[in-house]
């Protein structure tokens, strides 16, 4: 005999996720569309948001933006102090030149997320999101709270910050980075899988369709075949005459992922072009300099990056038999590839975006006072001076330059 | 008001704004939701529209000179009768020191107020309040239990800690549907713990594989342990053991004629009754049976749900008048295994049931 099926319950169950998901408890990874339309990830309530800021539009046409000890000038517009604010991330808008900042208010189950502007004046700005229009796509198949990591202890017993770290949520890995590209937000994290290494994409404007693809790639480091730590950052870009995905992951691999490959349900191998040196890979951002497009990689362990996209075209990709077995260290064999060459950055980069054609916003650790401070650096010398002093410093010398010119 | 305004402004512009520990009209907040609240009604020639950050402001502090070099929270300013209000856009921390920066329109200087919130409202002990349906002796087809906590629970792994255990103490570890989302209130203070259908409808391979959840005449227990803990971290606290008795499933079509009305007399507060046949979903109670008079206006009241919810009283909120009236019963309302008014839970695809929205039950006083 055929029954009717009960359909009710799941209507029921569905909607109330639904609903659930559409609150915005936490903003976190961020990435603009071209025409303004900020996405950003929220992995309590496992969703990314979509924040309509396309009307702001640019109030003055060059500018720089300079704001020092930003976390402690964020705590207090919000009202509390710095160790109760934390910076989860940083874009500039793409047509205002502003850059939003996204933060946690507070911690554990009184965290409330916010969303900082700040503006061609270096002044803050608490954006009020119940005054912009937003959207939201659930995200399935997230790790739930549930699933831990483990303390490796590998050179020696775990110390207290590694069994810290071995006490978070996988769901803390569930959103890496976003990148909106030709109508799609892409998402790289895991999922709640054993091959949890995970890509999603969905059309922008939303509309309730995800499509999810696990993702395989060689570790030339590890000297391994991986499916779990997720891709760290990425950026799509035209190589080999198509659209792919340019991702790196921790200790610090370089891959390509072609766009076109990224189907529901597919296993996609990666095609590992080189090794960036080991560290953890935090930011990469496209940009051109001189006509050469390039990408400006971050890590938490070492000096940015600058990568040339013209070394990634026809580059060789690595496998297992390319490599002797063991894992590899920046002592022996790293970087491999065409990896671009490291730069001159003080401090360590924290965030970085691309604020016009010629200057980068960056968010970073002054290695002097540890302060975290907002500045303008140029593309072509990604630094400012107060941190060096040499022989330009120095009135003998500007007085014999300025006698060489007269002469 | 005006003049009240008027008669403020000439003694304040007589007298500089004196610089204190209070101030007239000011009021701070003792709450970290709390606003601050300033009377500007001696601004008579002032735009209070126009007011803002540099007349208002607040910041944190540690006292002393601090506030000198301030970066002002922000909020929301409006004026509200005669008072500027400032809300932040979040709540205040409790134990942080804040102050109030105040700009005096005549001398144009600053005078500082300082305060402090209270804690936080203590959140209420985890606690199971009720299980519906809240009698003990229920159908074999029963359809879902509903858990109501006072404070709001861990979800995701509410099977650990709830168990069905027959008389013999076995565990039926697959008696619920196993939902990746479970069924929470969005205040998640309300579980839906529902049986799996395919254990409940006749002739589906779960139910033919691994039995009914529940058999006639047998008794069970829903456990419930105490070591589920709330968002906040707090333990359930007691193990719940709520012992049940099955009963014949309901397998027959539900019909309104089978309900019993008792009707309260005309110019009384009196309740009216309604007594089912069966034991009635609680949670459809309130919206899906209204009452009406024959103009269709709404009586308002509301329903005081008794006897294991197999009987309901309406309770008015005006008295009876004299008059033919109706029941409105939306024929979605559900008994406890699932049938509703139009149709049996498990009927067959050909059976289409009653496809009206609603059904009356007319009475008269």
């Amino acid at each position: 005999m055929i029954f009717k099926t009960l359909f009710s319950a799941l209507i029921i169950m569905f909607s109330i996720s639904f609903i659930n998901a559409q609150q915005i408890k936490s903003l976190s990874e961020m990435a603009f569309s071209p025409e303004g339309v900020l996405f950003a990830g929220d992995k309590v309530s496992g969703a990314i948001h979509a924040f309509d800021l396309s009307s702001e539009t640019r109030s003055t046409e060059k500018f720089e933006i300079n704001a020092y000890n930003i976390d402690a000038q964020v705590a207090a517009v919000l009202g509390t102090a710095p160790a109760n604010s934390k910076i989860n991330d940083m874009v500039v808008h793409p047509k205002s030149g502003e850059v939003y900042i996204s933060v946690t208010r507070g911690h554990g189950l009184d965290a409330i997320p916010a969303l900082i502007k700040v503006d061609a004046n270096s002044q803050l700005q608490v954006v009020d999101l119940s005054k912009i229009q937003s959207t939201s796509q659930t995200l399935n198949k997230l790790p739930d709270g549930s699933q831990k990591f483990v303390a490796r202890g590998t050179m020696a017993p775990p110390t207290i910050k590694e069994l810290e770290k071995a006490k978070l949520p996988m769901r803390t890995l569930s959103i890496m980075d976003i990148q909106y590209h030709k109508g799609e937000v892409f998402v790289a994290g895991i999922t709640n899988e054993n091959f949890c290494s995970a890509l999603r994409r969905m059309p922008y404007p939303f509309n309730g369709k995800e499509s999810i693809s696990n993702i395989e790639m060689f570790h030339i480091a590890h000297d391994e075949y991986e499916t779990r730590a997720p891709i760290r950052s990425f950026v799509i870009k035209n190589i080999d005459g198509k659209d792919q995905m340019v991702a790196a992951y921790t200790c610090s691999p370089l891959v390509l992922i072609p766009i076109d490959e990224l189907k529901a349900g597919a296993k996609v191998k990666a095609r590992t072009l080189g090794d960036m040196g080991n560290g953890q890979p935090i930011e990469m951002v496209a940009f051109s300099m001189q006509g050469n497009d390039m990408i400006f990689a971050t890590s938490n362990s070492r000096t940015p990056r600058i990568i040339p996209l013209a070394g990634l075209n026809n580059a060789k990709v690595y496998t297992r038999d390319d490599f002797e077995r063991g894992g590899k260290l920046d002592m022996g064999i790293l970087p491999v590839g065409p990896m671009g060459k490291p730069v001159m950055f003080t401090g360590s980069a924290l965030h970085v975006d691309l604020l016009n054609p010629m200057q980068f916003a960056t968010i970073r650790r002054d290695p002097e006072t540890g302060s975290m401070d907002l500045e303008t650096v140029s593309i072509f010398f990604p630094n400012k001076l107060n941190n060096v002093m040499a022989e330009m410093d120095f009135p003998q010398y500007v007085k014999e330059h300025k006698d060489d010119k007269k002469k | 008001m005006k003049k009240i305004g008027l008669v403020l402004f000439f003694v304040l512009a007589s007298i500089s704004i004196i610089i204190s520990q209070t101030m007239k009209g000011l009021s701070l907040p003792d709450q970290p939701e709390g606003v601050i609240s300033f009377d500007v009604s001696f601004l008579v020639n002032e735009n209070v529209d126009a007011l803002s950050y540099d007349f208002l402001s607040v910041s944190i502090t540690n006292g002393a000179d601090e506030h000198k070099s301030i970066i002002p929270i922000q909020g929301n300013y409006s004026i509200v009768e005669n008072s500027l209000i400032f809300k932040p856009y979040f709540p205040f921390d409790p134990g942080l020191t804040y102050a109030v920066r105040i700009k005096d329109t005549n001398t144009k200087e600053y005078a500082y107020f300082p305060f402090k919130t209270g804690e936080k409202a203590k959140v209420a002990q985890a606690k199971l309040l009720k299980i519906y349906p809240s009698g003990n002796l229920l159908p074999e087809n029963l359809l879902r239990f509903y858990i109501y906590f006072q404070t709001p629970m861990t979800q995701g792994q509410s099977l650990d800690y709830i168990k069905l255990i027959d008389k013999s103490g076995k565990i039926d570890e697959h008696a619920f549907m196993q939902f990746k989302e479970e069924l929470w209130s969005s205040d998640g203070k309300r579980l839906t713990l529902l049986f799996d259908p395919g254990r409940i409808k006749r002739g589906v391979s779960t139910n033919m594989k691994q039995g009914p959840s529940l058999e006639n005449e047998q008794q069970y227990t829903l456990s419930i342990s105490n070591e589920w803990i709330d968002i906040y971290g707090q333990t359930l606290g007691i193990n719940s053991t709520n012992k049940i008795t099955i009963s014949d499933a309901y397998r027959k079509k539900m019909k309104i004629e089978e309900w019993n009305i008792t009707t309260p007399t005309a110019g009384s507060k009196d309740k009216l009754t309604l007594r089912f046949d069966r034991i009635i979903d609680h949670a459809l109670i309130q919206s899906m049976i209204q009452i009406r008079n024959l103009d269709d206006n709404l009586i308002e009241g509301y329903w005081d749900i008794l006897d294991y919810e197999q009987q309901i009283k309406f309770v008015p909120k005006s008295t009876w008048k004299k008059g033919n009236y109706k029941i409105q019963i939306d024929t979605h309302i559900e008994d406890v295994a699932g049938n509703n008014l139009q149709n049996l839970l498990d009927h067959p695809i050909m059976d289409q049931g009653i496809n009206d929205k609603f059904q009356y039950l007319n009475f008269k006083i």
